[in-house]
């Protein structure tokens, strides 16, 4: 029994239309335009109109508000982020030196940070505001898909370093636990995710009559997984197969609407919703390969239900026409999309799946390293999409232990796409998605770099401790990717069926699963097992842990000893701090599916390679 | 069981029977609670004594005139005594302030001083000052307040005042001073005589008489009512002294000729008149509950009820009278009594001839109790014996005697074993209430409450009071024995003595600390940092620190300690904490605070502070970046921002500028070692300068332009030699500029071009590209012509990217190759259907005949 993700909503609703009350009557919404599609997930614009919301008005776009209608009551929602915060400031400012007479509300998403305030202050505005904070609930995107919906997480955490989504992250987390019931089983991984946990106790101690009230013993959501981004950046830099997965990567889907462009319907663009959409919820999960088979056969289908109308009398007919011609006319119509779609992806003149994807294959099977180097040379002389590029190189470096033959490879991005590009590849290098090989390559050099090597590891040496001192490496505690990469790789035992999508691994064409995926199978085994209490299981899954070379200090694993093995309803909550992939929640339902688990996939955002390599190159 | 003799005789002999002592006469009773500990000292005749209800405290002033009112005239200064309600002096306070016209309780038992200029001074319990609430009573500062009442309004403790002016102005709370200035009596030639507040329902009013008229007078206005006097001496004698019973609903009226008016406070209903004969004006008129008036002279008590009748109690020294909502207590020289209506339940059980079952379930219990065969007899006389059990249960709540107490309540247990349903809950209950109140009303504590009093006050308040007190280990006691939630009960008492603690200025700072955490430890509802906030304001640093590291909710203990001034460790936790907010609060506190270096030194022990604070100045600040960077000696970084700075700055003006920027970046990265970036750097120096001359030279926009650009734009325009020049002075591989060369070529259509650099001796892209780039530019059949010199394991997926789906098919036929073919099909079945099944056919041809060269031939 899944739990009810609608009472999630209704909470970040209810909490939406409090904040808004911040000014109350009639008023001018100004919004940060970052903002807006997290918004439209919440809520529609009848129940802002409901809050008294008359116009609403881009931050980035309009200039200082005026008073509209005698509607002299502005509100602005903004993200809580210094640039927002200051255009604000500029607008009241500009405001108060013309006289306008108006008054201001500013609601900071997702809490109202302190320096927020301070910049208020030091701006000599904070007397003509009223601050506030609204701070929404993980958001359902689907029935088991639920987002935070920050964008820009990867950025802040490992290019910045900043730590300010994790208060509000939490929060969230510990929200689900009033409302659906403490979690009983924890696994995390990774060092934002231990922070995370960190955190719960103070909350514990702030909201400690919160979480009594819901103090029960059966909790809906029993079992969390959380997970940092940084375990494994392999798998958004791969494409995924599933076909929602591709249809992301190629026109982009954003909360539920995917954006197909003129290609596809051979018209305008539209915006397709997914919620509307039958056929997609049959085809989504498939793999790539397998969509166009199920689409012919449907088809085939519709048109034998159209056919079937002919023998008909007329009284037949006429229900025929009144009720099953609307559904296959309708069903027809998604079809022709998804043809269009599929063939728009085939034929697609920017990006060429089936290149890119051999290509990536070929890098996690460490072979054909010469054709890689080639195509990537080929590609930057053809100025082709940048990302991608990118993506590939860093998919190299994470799955091959640094991109070879780095040096040209630089070289001839920066050529081709131009010098601003440095600080692209310095941010990639800062987050760790791209650094050089370390290997030894087989000639003199490497020769050399052995005998340096053998020097210092030995205990006597000075050099030792000195470059362990030194080195960037022994500062962060050290993943290795391809320590996961083996770790996750398909046993052999196991036929990885693309039509059937039988194993996590099928939207990488079988060759691994993603490492929340295989980490997830491994801790809901275990769950199962028979026999299991909690100081067993949670050795099991420490061993478990050990297998994927994680440093200790990152994992933590803790059951309590009382409670049920996991739960009513076999629920189990998956969360990646950092953005889950498409693929991975693909990856994820096969692995419920398998084990009769409902798993509700979680993240601080929907994110994909594009997304995150974006993310290293605008900011 | 000896006491059980003394219960043979009647229970009865205190009590006192008003009116005709027939069925319905009602009886009234006095009993003594304390003999008070200020026998020796205390005279009630020189002092004015206010005592606070609820059995609250008891504050007197000495007053030569008997009047409450002290002025500066007096030299000696006045001194305030505050006692216990049994009269132990708990505190003293030396009077030093203006003219002092009313002293009263409020209901959270403050001290309230009304000064002749409207200002109220609020003291606690221990004498110490907790405020003076401003209150501005009139217009003009000559209008001063003549009079004054305190008065227990519906949402807190509210003060009126008759000012010399005549004008009324109420403050319906002292706590927010909000005065309201109520309308004018009529004839103000007249003096008022006397006048009361009515505080009934949410609303405020003022009953106040002019001689014989009477006014209701409010904020709006002020109305005449007409109490009906009967008698002529009522009728025309000016009325002196007037009561409002505590719960606003009745009032009482005396004139000048001692006749007693009672009624409700509206006006709309006369109880009765009574003629009381003495004329002289008494000293304290006061309602006892809602039943009864008590009129005091010096030595004489008048009690008249709502009938008209009264009774007199002679005491033997002067008194005071406090009322309460169900009695009244009398406080005299000697002893501390309270005269209360003989409630119904007790009269049931103990009154004389009382056939009411809980009076026979009393006998009986006392019989068994001795053993006799009569308890079996009067058992059985009870009809009812649940409402038995009930009134031997109420009525103990009604007892201050524990031993009377016990014997009703086994009276109850005894009822109790006749019944076969009985819900425990409100014996247990009762005990339970009982414990309480005789607990409070020990000598050493004396809180004397009656039952009634203890359900309207309840027991957090009583909580609160005995913690006022400072009766911690009490209240805790209380709180545990009701099990109250830790949050209400234990944790917060313990808060409370914590925050006590920390003012004992005597104990050594570090011994407190120990003590206190030695307390708390085991609770975890306990807020350190409220204690630590206290210890603060107490001037108490040292402890203040101490205490503020127990706490462990960081997002208050952090602000705290910067408060304290303990900044390392705030900046550790909030570190430690991994809230960026915290972090945030305690960067910019600290910066502003301590000079920069010392600042710098300090965050850059924390790593993660630091990257926020640079972020921070990186939207702030951006030019003190590079400093932190420099210090760092993060030479990688500081490059980073040169380049951001040389790509940034757009115009051209600033040309030279951003040169200069990446001179300094590459600087940079030969500082760090990064020599590759260092030529990155170098290179595009140079490129930037080419891009210059060109830019002059064509007037074309060339800046910024990438290498790539830079050489696709010279060869658009033809500059074949240009374009090569560059492909060597940066190296730029063959394999790059023969792509770039296609690529414009075939963007500019110029496909007889494109065939000639096709007929070339060495094609280094292959001729892969050259369908490509016909494809990208809509030329399908100019691609056609390629398509044949594409490497053969390549040929039929270039078909098939050109769309020439048939031959595509053909090709891999012939190669025998079934996933090739398969390959085609999935790629033309959205486009050719009847292809799509043509290829099916093939493959099954392929898999059953394999074809030979003829076959095809024949196909064709």
């Amino acid at each position: 029994m899944p739990p009810d993700i609608g009472l999630i909503r209704g909470v970040s609703r209810e909490n939406l239309s409090r904040a808004l009350r911040l000014k109350r009557g009639k008023k001018i919404l100004i919004i940060d335009s970052k903002l807006t599609a997290t918004l439209d997930l919440i809520a529609n614009f009848r129940f802002l109109q409901d809050h008294g919301v008359e116009k609403v008005f881009q931050l980035e776009k309009c200039g200082p508000p005026q008073p509209i209608d005698s509607i002299n009551q502005c509100l602005y929602l903004i993200r809580s982020d210094l640039m927002s915060a200051r255009l604000v400031c500029d607008q009241i400012n500009s405001n108060l030196n013309r006289n306008v007479q108006m008054t201001y509300g500013v609601i900071v998403v997702p809490r109202l940070l302190h320096v927020i305030s301070t910049l208020f202050e030091s701006e000599g505005i904070y007397e003509h505001v009223t601050l506030g904070q609204y701070a929404y609930e993980l958001i359902p995107i689907e029935d088991h898909v639920l987002s935070l919906e920050f964008d820009d997480i990867v950025a802040q955490l490992w290019l910045h370093k900043d730590t300010s989504y994790l208060a509000p992250i939490s929060k969230a987390l510990f929200n689900i636990r009033g409302i659906y019931g403490d979690f009983s089983h924890v696994v995390a991984v990774g060092h934002y995710s231990q922070n995370i946990l960190r955190m719960q106790v103070e909350y514990e101690r702030i909201y400690t009559n919160n979480l009594k009230a819901h103090n029960r013993q059966e909790s809906d959501i029993p079992t969390l997984i959380i997970v940092d981004r940084d375990i494994d950046f392999v798998t958004p830099m791969m494409i995924p197969l599933s076909y929602e997965a591709v249809l992301d990567e190629i026109f982009g889907i954003k909360g539920r609407i995917i954006m197909l462009g003129s290609e596809v319907t051979g018209k305008e663009p539209v915006k397709h919703n997914i919620p509307n959409d039958k056929v997609f919820e049959k085809v989504r999960n498939l793999h790539f390969s397998q969509v166009v088979s199920y689409l012919i056969a449907q088809e085939k289908e519709t048109r034998r239900l159209q056919d079937g109308s002919a023998g008909l009398n007329l009284q037949q007919m006429k229900k025929f026409v009144s009720t099953d011609l609307q559904k296959i006319q309708a069903l027809k119509k998604m079809l022709v999309l998804h043809f269009g779609a599929f063939d728009a992806i085939l034929h697609h003149k920017k990006v060429n799946l089936k290149k890119l994807v051999d290509l990536q294959d070929n890098i996690i099977d460490n072979v054909d390293n010469k054709e890689t180097i080639n195509y990537l040379e080929d590609a930057m002389a053809r100025s082709f999409d940048a990302t991608r590029i990118l993506r590939l190189f860093c998919l190299s470096s994470l799955a091959q232990d640094g991109l070879r033959d780095s040096k040209n490879l630089k070289t001839q991005f920066i050529q081709s796409y131009g010098y601003k590009h440095l600080i692209t590849l310095h941010n990639l290098e800062k987050m760790g998605l791209l650094y050089n090989f370390k290997g030894l390559e087989v000639n003199a050099k490497g020769m050399a770099q052995v005998v340096t090597k053998v020097a210092s590891a030995s205990p006597f040496s000075s050099s030792a401790t000195a470059t362990a001192v030194g080195s960037p490496s022994s500062k962060t505690v050290h993943i290795s990717p391809q320590a996961i990469l083996k770790k996750s790789a398909t046993p052999s035992n196991i036929m990885v069926d693309l039509v059937t999508a039988n194993h996590s691994s099928y939207i990488f064409n079988g060759k691994f699963s993603p490492f929340v995926a295989k980490l997830t199978e491994e801790v809901l085994s275990v769950l199962v097992a028979p026999k299991m209490n909690s100081a067993l299981a949670e050795r099991k899954i420490d061993d478990h842990l050990k297998g994927y070379h994680i440093p200790e200090k990152l994992t933590s694993v803790k059951f309590k000893a009382t409670s049920e093995a996991y739960g009513r309803g076999r629920n189990a909550l998956v969360f990646v701090v950092g953005g889950i992939t498409r693929g991975e929640v693909a990856a994820l339902q096969t692995i419920g599916r398998n084990i009769g688990f409902n798993i509700i996939c979680a993240g601080t955002d929907i994110t994909n390679g594009t997304k995150i390599i974006n993310l290293a190159t605008t900011s | 069981m000896s006491f059980l003799t003394e219960f043979d005789r009647p229970l009865t002999t205190d009590w006192i029977s008003i009116g005709d002592g027939d069925e319905t006469s009602e009886f009234y009773r006095k009993i003594e609670l304390y003999d008070m500990e200020w026998t020796s000292q205390i005279d009630i005749e020189n002092y004015a004594v206010v005592g606070a209800s609820y059995g609250g405290p008891i504050a007197i002033i000495k007053d030569d005139k008997k009047f409450l009112r002290v002025t500066p005239q007096i030299p000696v200064k006045p001194i305030i005594s505050i006692f216990t309600a049994a009269g132990r002096l708990i505190s003293s306070v030396k009077w030093d302030s203006g003219v002092l016209i009313r002293m009263g309780w409020s209901s959270s038992e403050d001290l309230l001083c009304v000064q002749e200029d409207g200002n109220i001074l609020v003291y606690n319990l221990f004498g110490a000052s907790k405020e003076t609430v401003q209150c501005l009573i009139g217009s003009e500062s000559k209008e001063k307040a003549f009079e004054a009442e305190i008065f227990p309004s519906n949402n807190g403790t509210g003060v009126a005042y008759l000012t010399t002016k005549g004008n009324f102005v109420v403050v319906n709370n002292y706590r927010n001073a909000r005065a309201t200035k109520f309308a004018q009596v009529p004839f103000s030639d007249i003096k008022i005589t006397s006048w009361t507040v009515v505080a009934a329902n949410r609303l405020t009013h003022i009953v106040a008489a002019r001689e014989t008229s009477v006014y209701r007078v409010d904020a709006t206005q002020a109305e005449q009512v007409f109490p009906e006097f009967v008698s002529v001496a009522g009728m025309n004698s000016a009325i002196t002294f007037m009561a409002a019973s505590l719960n606003g609903v009745h009032i009482a009226l005396l004139t000048e000729s001692g006749i007693l008016w009672m009624g409700s406070s509206d006006f709309g209903k006369k109880y009765c008149e009574h003629t009381l004969g003495l004329r002289t004006k008494p000293k304290q008129m006061v309602w006892c509950g809602s039943k009864a008036v008590v009129i005091s002279w010096d030595t004489t008590l008048v009690l008249v009820n709502l009938a008209g009748e009264s009774i007199s109690f002679t005491m033997d020294s002067q008194f005071a009278l406090i009322p309460e909502i169900d009695c009244v207590r009398v406080v005299g020289n000697t002893t501390h009594e309270i005269i209360q209506k003989v409630p119904r339940e007790t009269n049931s059980v103990f009154g004389i001839g009382s056939v009411e079952p809980g009076s026979v379930l009393f006998l009986a219990s006392n019989e068994y109790a001795k053993g006799s065969h009569k308890a079996d007899e009067y058992i059985r006389t009870i009809n009812n014996m649940n409402k038995a059990v009930e009134e031997c249960i109420s009525a103990a709540g009604h007892e201050f005697y524990p031993p009377t107490q016990k014997l009703l309540l086994k009276a109850a247990q005894f009822g109790k074993c006749f019944l076969t349903k009985y819900n425990p809950e409100g014996f247990v209950h009762m005990c339970q209430m009982l414990r309480i109140l005789n607990a409070v009303k020990d000598y050493k504590i004396a809180i004397p409450l009656t039952y009634i009093q203890l359900e309207k006050l309840t027991i957090p308040v009583l909580i609160d009071r005995l913690v006022m007190r400072r009766q911690y280990s009490l209240a805790i006691k209380i709180a545990e024995f009701l099990k109250l939630r830790e949050s209400q009960g234990r944790s917060r008492i313990l808060a409370h003595w914590a925050c006590y603690k920390v003012g004992q200025t005597h104990i050594e700072e570090g011994k407190l600390a120990d003590e206190i955490y030695e307390k708390l430890k085991s609770d975890t509802n306990i807020s350190y940092s409220e204690i630590a906030n206290k210890a603060f304001e107490a001037g108490r640093k040292k402890l203040a620190l101490k205490l503020a590291r127990f706490e462990v909710r960081r997002s208050i203990q952090v602000p705290l300690l910067l408060q304290l001034g303990d900044k390392d460790t705030a900046l550790h936790n909030a570190v430690e904490s991994g809230d960026a907010n915290l972090i945030y609060e305690v960067l910019l506190n600290l910066r502003d605070s301590m000079p920069l270096g010392q600042f710098q030194m300090l965050i850059r022990k924390q790593p993660m502070a630091q990257k926020l604070y640079i972020k921070y100045c990186k939207i702030f600040k951006p030019e003190s970046v590079r400093d932190i960077y420099d210090q760092e000696d993060d030479f990688e970084a500081q490059a980073a921002l040169f380049i951001k700075e040389s790509y940034s700055s757009q115009s051209e003006s600033k040309f030279g500028a951003r040169l200069s920027s990446l001179i300094s970046a590459q600087e940079m990265y030969k500082k760090s070692k990064n020599e590759f970036m260092a030529s990155v750097c170098e290179e595009q120096v140079r490129l930037l300068k080419y891009q210059q001359t060109l830019q002059q030279q064509y007037g074309k926009d060339f800046i910024d332009l990438s290498l790539r650009d830079t050489i696709k734009e010279l060869l658009s325009m033809k500059e074949l030699k240009l374009a090569e020049k560059l492909r060597s002075e940066f190296k730029v591989s063959e394999k790059m500029f023969w792509s770039i060369r296609l690529q414009t070529l075939g963007e500019h259509h110029e496909w007889s071009e494109v065939e000639k650099m096709s007929k070339a001796k060495k094609v280094p892209g292959g001729f892969e590209e050259f369908v490509e780039v016909c494809l990208q530019y809509s030329n399908r059949a100019e691609a056609h012509k390629y398509l044949s010199r594409v490497k053969e394991d390549l040929q039929v997926k270039y078909y098939v990217m050109a769309r020439y789906f048939e031959e595509a098919a053909d090709i891999a036929y012939e190669r025998k190759n079934e996933n090739e073919l398969l390959f085609v099909r999935s790629s033309c079945i959205t486009s050719d259907r009847s292809l799509a099944e043509k290829i099916e056919g093939m493959v099954t041809q392929l898999r059953t005949a394999p074809p030979d060269r003829g076959n095809r031939s024949s196909r064709k």
